[in-house]
């Protein structure tokens, strides 16, 4: 499982609520923007909007309420892209007839094809960085 | 020593040349290469170890002049939790792309006390979220949250920009006070691209005569409208081409695909990718002219390396494009066929108007180098690690030029009465008045000096200035009183608190709060000695890049004596025998060289304008806390049989009954403007022939103004007049049927004077006394005569709407086409 909390940890101030309102806020704002076509977008949910590679446990994701935002956070958290709507579907579906479980699926993103690339591209470049 | 930390972990991931990456690459080595009073640190990103791996800076040199992949030497590595307290985070990449989400790196930054400055270019991905790839839109949400939450500086590219993010921040209901920075962005190719491929007919195209539109291939950047308008512009002259340069954009398709089937492409319509800095500044060089019509930028740098290779451009007027350009360009303002079409037209037809302009830009512009903005962040950066200072005084030297003895004593009276933070008054005044102002009765000491006495050798030069340069030159000398303290209220004797004002009202979170009501660009030009101080305050402090905020806001401010005194020694060789605004002139100086000492906050001066229709509302107070006290206004003005001393808050009520109408008559031609620009409704060029082979030339004119009754409305155009003759009066008339009867002097007040060709914005003053539908017709008039129209006679229809009303029920009866009939017959 190479998702964990690492780094530092912290305890939520005053201030983190303060970054939630706002990020709320502009949520707010953006929702009610005619130009945005809503059904393309998923905006990260608040709670997890500030959690990243580096501060993002397999609870964080498996804790999510509903199956859509759990997918949806599993492509934007993970592979650092939107599911499609294809692409969603097609786990929840799978998720919805019990033939795999939230922590399964998150095990197969991170052993996907697309999570080893992005990996490799990482390692890529610090092998670069020692090769100096 | 301070560190001040870059992260270009989005930069030497991608390896980009153009956008951001093009600033981080220009920027970057400014500082490696001479920041001297603090130390600078690149660092990198490094996911698998959860840290920032620190590069030795040959190593980034070498990587931000390649346009290959280039590995970076390590140095060092530092945890996030391992930065010191004072360090500087410096964000200059595009960092919401990156893993380490700023919302979770803030915090930990912040609990280690570690100073955070964010560049922002621009709001594009939350103003125009239409043009977005979501992924960028969901990463920016989450990037700009942390930003207004934990940033200590913002530094941006614009005005606009900064208006943008502050009127966002009110708008979703950020409190916090977030300092921020205008720097605007170089143009000179510092580190120059070179690619091995040179595009396909790249030579041939350099020998052709074009027009060039540099930008990415995308439906914001609006190269839709150049090549709509191409096909009447290519019959005006059958050599002229476009050329296209810029890589194919997000949700384009439909545009790419006319341009590629646009029956003259490859042999009048070129576009060009992967053009290396090389060719890019060839194929600037070698243009005949430039266009750049984007919908909105943060800046708009293609604008700035035209003017750069001192070559025309047309711009669309909008967000930041006049900042960069001023008067240097010419604009489409509607962004509409007729009008793009009709002024390069006339490039193209007429040699001596092609001529002067490239003189004018010859001559006059200055372009912003990198070393400048580097100029400017250091400084910036050098005010923030300086010790602090504390500025925690209870009371303040009142510090007042007058020579009316009869407005001092009421200014004394009201502000006994309500300012809490009065040490003592110190008035500067003629020796023959001394007596009166000594008679003035008050709980402070007032202190007279004689101006003689403060002026010494200058003397001369006051008693034979114009109002605003008087101004000047005794409020320039001030600072060298050594009665003076080093922090003091500047005030005027028609300033009138009509709130109980403490220290808090000029000191705010240990920094100087410096209130503005105008941006310099916008001011109005006309003679009066006071608009041509807006005037050639602009043009200096934007040669210098400065910020352009208007700060003579009719009220008291304070100032610090030392930093006064630097701006006057600064400044003072260069102004000459000009008119200067000194408040404009100090607080841009000071805001721009100590941004975090300074708080810019919208002023709260009530009659400031004295009256609405004096010049465009740009900003409105939101609460009133002084009073510009005018007789006139009680006599026979707005406030006519009111006493001076009613409430503030009748004060207030009266106030925005009067800004009522103006503030709807503001709506109404801004949805006048839309339906004119959605319409092609703008009139291309108003040609008026003189008997010599003068010639004046009106352009930005819609067909349709809109005002609300007895409002009188101001709209911007820009005129140029050709062979104008010495001393001669010309003036623009706006005339109707139903007897409006208003005139506009063409004179702008600039200092870039070409001889043989005059230009400047104008405003056109629209006036309505009835509801419906009028014409309006212009007139030329040289010296008091009626030139002649190129056109029979140019008309427009001026729209009369009582507030409440919709513009678009009152237009429900004519139909797009009637109107151009009316306005084209």
């Amino acid at each position: 499982m190479s998702i964990q909390t690492k780094g530092v940890v912290m305890a939520k101030t005053r201030t983190d609520t303060l970054q939630e309102e706002i990020y709320e806020s502009l949520l707010k704002q953006l929702r009610e923007n005619p130009y945005i076509e809503k059904e393309q977008i998923d905006f990260e949910l608040t709670a997890l909007h500030h959690k990243g590679i580096l501060n993002l446990t397999e609870n964080d994701l498996v804790d999510i309420e509903s199956n859509y935002d759990f997918v949806s956070h599993c492509y934007m958290k993970l592979l650092d892209r939107p599911g499609t709507k294809d692409e969603i579907k097609a786990v929840i579906k799978q998720l919805e007839s019990n033939s795999i479980t939230r922590k399964m699926y998150v095990s197969t993103v991170l052993s996907s094809e697309e999570n080893m690339q992005k990996q490799l591209n990482f390692v890529k470049i610090q092998k670069d960085n020692s090769l100096i | 020593m301070t560190t001040v930390y870059f992260d270009i972990s989005n930069l030497y991931n991608t390896q980009m040349l153009t956008g951001i990456q093009r600033v981080v690459r220009s920027i970057l080595p400014e500082f490696i290469n001479r920041a001297k009073d603090y130390e600078i640190k690149i660092i990198t990103f490094d996911p698998t170890a959860n840290l920032y791996r620190i590069h030795k800076k040959e190593s980034v040199l070498q990587m931000l002049k390649s346009s290959q992949k280039v590995s970076l030497g390590t140095e060092g590595e530092i945890g996030f939790d391992e930065f010191a307290s004072g360090d500087i985070f410096f964000d200059l990449d595009s960092s919401w792309n990156m893993s380490n989400k700023r919302s979770w790196v803030y915090p930990i930054l912040k609990q280690s006390k570690v100073t955070i400055y964010t560049y922002l270019y621009d709001l594009v991905p939350i103003l125009f979220p239409q043009h977005i790839h979501p992924n960028t839109l969901r990463n920016f949400v989450t990037y700009l949250a942390a930003v207004y939450t934990y940033s200590d500086l913002v530094l941006t590219d614009s005005r606009s920009t900064e208006k943008d993010f502050l009127d966002y921040k009110d708008e979703i209901g950020v409190k916090r006070h977030i300092n921020t920075l205008v720097t605007k962005l170089g143009s000179d190719f510092t580190l120059k691209t070179r690619n091995k491929e040179k595009p396909k007919g790249l030579r041939t195209i350099l020998n052709k005569k074009y027009v060039l539109f540099v930008g990415t291939l995308e439906p914001r950047k609006n190269q839709r409208l150049m090549l709509e308008s191409f096909s009447k512009i290519s019959l005006v002259d059958p050599k002229i081409c476009l050329v296209f340069v810029g890589k194919h954009g997000w949700l384009n398709d439909t545009f790419i695909k006319k341009l590629l089937d646009h029956p003259l492409y490859e042999s009048r319509v070129f576009w060009l990718q992967g053009v290396d800095d090389y060719d890019l500044e060839k194929l600037y060089k070698k243009s005949f002219l430039n266009v750049y019509l984007s919908n909105y930028e943060g800046y708009g740098l293609p604008i700035a390396e035209a003017l750069k290779y001192r070559k025309p451009i047309i711009a669309s007027r909008n967000s930041s494009m006049y900042e960069v350009a001023t008067d240097f360009a010419d604009y489409v303002q509607y962004g509409t066929p007729n009008e793009l079409s009709e002024i390069i037209s006339l490039y193209l037809t007429n040699k001596h108007y092609y001529r002067k302009k490239i003189r004018k830009i010859k001559k006059y512009y200055k372009d912003v180098k990198w070393s400048d903005v580097f100029n400017i962040i250091d400084k910036a950066i050098l005010s923030s690690i300086s010790p602090t200072r504390t500025l925690k005084k209870d009371a303040y030297q009142h510090v007042c030029i007058s020579i009316r003895p009869d407005d001092f004593k009421r200014l004394v009276t009201q502000t006994d009465k309500y300012v809490s933070c009065v040490k003592e008054y110190i008035v500067v005044t003629r020796n023959d008045l001394t007596d009166k102002y000594l008679a003035i009765k008050s709980k402070h000491k007032i202190i007279v000096i004689d101006e003689k006495l403060v002026l010494g050798k200058s003397f001369k030069d006051f008693r034979d200035s114009p109002h605003q340069r008087k101004n000047w030159i005794l409020r320039a000398a001030l600072p060298n009183l050594s009665i003076l303290d080093d922090e003091y209220i500047m005030l005027d004797d028609d300033n009138l608190p009509i709130k109980r004002i403490s220290t808090s009202h000029f000191t705010a979170n240990n920094a100087y709060i410096a209130y503005y009501y105008n941006d310099l660009l916008d001011q109005v030009r006309s003679d009066s000695s006071y608009d041509i101080g807006q005037q050639h305050t602009a043009e200096l402090l934007n040669e210098h890049h400065m910020e352009l905020l208007s700060y003579s806001s009719h009220a008291p401010q304070i100032i610090n004596k030392g930093i006064f005194k630097e701006m006057v020694e600064i400044f003072a060789p260069h102004i000459g025998n000009k008119q200067v605004d000194e408040w404009s002139m100090y607080f841009n100086y000071a805001a721009t060289r100590y941004p975090t000492l300074f708080q810019k906050t919208l002023y709260q001066t009530l009659n400031w304008p004295p009256h609405p229709n004096d010049w465009q509302l740009n900003y409105i107070p939101t609460k009133y806390s002084h009073e510009n006290y005018y007789a006139s206004l009680y006599e026979d003005g707005f406030f006519k049989g009111l006493n001076v001393n009613i409430s503030l808050k009748e004060k207030t009520y009266v106030k925005n009954n009067q800004l009522t109408p103006h503030i709807f008559s503001k709506r109404l031609m801004n949805e006048a403007s839309q339906y004119c620009a959605d319409n092609d409704m703008v009139h291309g060029l108003l040609r008026f022939k003189g008997e010599k082979n003068e010639e004046v030339i009106i352009s930005n004119v819609p067909y349709i103004f809109a005002a609300t009754p007895d409002i009188l409305k101001r709209v911007k155009a820009n005129y140029k007049i050709l062979h104008p003759e010495k001393a001669a009066k010309y003036e623009i008339l706006l005339q109707n049927s139903a007897g409006m009867n208003l005139s506009q002097t063409l004179a702008d007040q600039t200092a870039y004077v070409v001889g043989g060709y005059e230009e400047g914005v104008i405003e056109l003053p629209i006036h309505v006394a009835v509801t419906g539908l009028k014409d309006l017709n212009f007139v030329v008039k040289k010296n008091g005569k009626e030139m002649t129209p190129a056109h029979i006679r140019y008309d427009s229809i001026v729209v009369g709407c009582e507030p409440g009303v919709n513009l678009n029920q009152t237009l429900a009866s004519v139909t797009p086409k009637m109107i151009s009939e009316v306005v084209n017959t």
